[in-house]
């Protein structure tokens, strides 16, 4: 199934619901999103409802990462994502890759940990 | 870095018609003039207010890779609705335990800085006017200036080529050889001085912004702006103290104390700061040079991934939708560099069609450049469908740059570097600086203004 806009007409976006409803059952109430970490390949997947806040999803994360609540910095396209928004507010679709970054320090000198 | 050789602003009264007034002045490489460069290039307004508006807006963004097309039923799904407590509230855990510590370290520290911003003002304060002093290269603005001349009781001849400024100047001979003639000394004096007078009124003009403009990066903060970062810096750590809605990032005292003196600054600080300079880009386009500015993640975000180099992770960061603009519309894209406690900064100067790395302690990355030179043609081609010949484009290490001397001051130099280059000026300032830079980038970012 292709992904289309988000501004799509009324009878498109019923169809697009029912379509969904048919491959799972909570679609238009869920979520199912991707985390990529910046320090590793594997992407996790995680489903949540779209009105509950991006902070319990985060935990989430961290706990399957086994890390402490702040060491991830959590990207949108470039963007970062607050704990208090929702994936409605952040108008976020089934599939969609949100990159978890680590925090950056930094004055000094050290070895390049840039890999090419 | 600072100009002024000669000093020859107010021509003698003696001979002022041999005077060494240069007009039109020629556009010079740096110093005052250089400043017109801002005028003829920035050509407007397409940032203006859609700048900022990074909705996630997901109508533009179609998710190829999309995961329920290839859902797999062997990727473990976590269901993160599945425990009961929805209903709960959740409280954010705090981490930072050793408060007491930083309490203890905040009395010294401040003692300190003050001392130093105290030290710096007096500083700034002499170079200012050792500026003001030097500021002979006055812009005389497409060469147009007014000539006063008294004889003939009409108040203007617009000269706006050098022929006319030397005709004029001819016939200003001759009637003072006649007058000499005639003995006429003093009426030749007074003339003389009239003619003066007219032209220095018209340097003043012309001289005023330019002081500003050369000193702002330097303007002494006020007291009020002192004390306030001072309370901001001893205030309970968790206190938020700024938000920008924005671009979602929030400055809490724990993130803000790291401009404290041999602080090692963070990525909020740093990507808040961009955002508030691309702000002032975007409230005065004039003023400043078209640039973009990426945040501190994505250079990270484009080589950090097992194939090496991935455009496609960074595609969609600079949509038209998210930006209002394309990077080629841009005279400068600025990357934030940053390598595991180093902090360093790569250019794509379109304008001079060049790669530029700048580091505080001078390290050389080819790489860096190499893989920017091959996002800027990724990224022309995915968004103008234009080719571009970056091979053809050259690769500059910044040498003649202001080096830091410690161990902890390169994320500001970093800074400092993008500063003064969106303002179009050299990077005149040195280490002596950085107090001051840390404090005034505090004020800036707890009024969510950069000046």
């Amino acid at each position: 199934m292709s992904t289309k806009p988000m501004r799509e007409s009324g009878s498109t976006s019923v169809k697009r619901e029912e379509k969904k409803a048919k491959v799972e059952s909570s679609a238009s109430t869920h979520v199912t999103l991707r985390f990529k970490g910046q320090d590793e390949e594997e992407i996790k997947v995680f489903r949540m409802r779209r009105n509950v806040e991006m902070r319990k999803i985060m935990k989430r994360y961290n706990e399957k990462r086994g890390v402490k609540w702040n060491t991830f910095v959590f990207l949108l396209d470039g963007k970062r994502i607050r704990e208090s928004q929702t994936p409605d507010e952040l108008e976020l679709m089934d599939g969609d890759l949100i990159d978890a970054m680590l925090r950056q320090n930094g004055g000094g000198y050290g070895p390049s940990s840039i890999t090419f | 870095m600072a100009p002024g050789n000669h000093h020859h602003r107010y021509p003698q009264v003696k001979s002022p018609l041999r005077r060494q007034l240069h007009a039109p002045s020629p556009v010079r490489k740096f110093g005052l003039s250089a400043l017109t460069k801002r005028n003829r290039q920035v050509s407007g307004n397409v940032v203006g207010a859609s700048s900022l508006t990074s909705d996630c807006n997901s109508s533009e963004r179609n998710t190829l890779d999309s995961g329920l097309q290839h859902y797999r039923t062997d990727i473990e799904v976590i269901d993160v609705d599945h425990d009961d407590d929805d209903e709960v509230e959740y409280v954010e855990v705090i981490s930072d335990d050793d408060d007491e510590v930083e309490i203890v370290e905040n009395v010294v520290a401040m003692q300190e800085s003050e001392d130093k911003v105290e030290i710096v003002e007096n500083v700034v304060a002499m170079e200012e006017s050792e500026k003001e002093e030097s500021l002979d290269d006055v812009n005389l603005k497409n060469g147009s200036f007014m000539v006063v001349d008294d004889s003939r009781d009409d108040p203007v001849t617009d000269v706006c080529s050098f022929e006319a400024y030397r005709k004029a100047l001819e016939s200003a001979e001759n009637r003072t050889s006649k007058l000499k003639a005639r003995g006429f000394g003093d009426v030749l004096r007074e003339r003389c001085r009239g003619l003066l007078r007219s032209l220095r009124s018209f340097f003043r003009q012309d001289e005023e912004p330019l002081v500003d403009v050369r000193g702002e990066p330097f303007q002494s903060l006020s007291k009020e702006d002192v004390t306030a970062v001072k309370k901001a810096f001893s205030a309970n750590v968790q206190n938020i103290l700024v938000t920008h809605e924005k671009s979602n990032i929030d400055i809490s005292v724990e993130k803000l104390r790291c401009l404290k003196p041999g602080q090692w600054l963070n990525d909020e600080v740093i990507n808040l700061y961009l955002v508030l300079l691309k702000e002032r880009e975007a409230r005065e386009p004039k003023k400043f040079i078209k640039c973009h500015f990426f945040n501190t993640f994505f250079f990270t975000k484009l080589v950090h991934s097992a194939t090496g180099y991935n455009y496609s992770a960074v595609r969609r960061w600079t949509s038209m939708k998210k930006l209002g603009y394309h990077l080629i519309d841009c005279d400068k894209i600025f990357i934030p560099i940053h390598m595991n406690i180093h902090w360093t900064l790569a250019v794509i100067n379109i304008k001079e069609r060049k790669f530029q790395y700048l580091d505080s302690f001078k390290g050389r990355e080819p790489r860096i450049l190499d893989a920017l030179a091959r996002y800027f043609a990724d990224e022309v081609k995915d968004k103008n469908e234009v080719d571009v010949d970056v091979s053809q484009w050259r690769q500059e290490f910044v040498h003649d740059l202001p080096e830091q001397r410690n161990g902890f001051d390169c994320g500001m130099f970093m800074l400092k570097y993008m500063d003064f280059y969106s303002r179009g000026l050299d990077l005149c300032f040195t280490q002596e600086h950085m107090p001051y830079f840390r404090v005034r980038t505090a004020k800036e970012i707890l009024q969510l203004r950069a000046e």
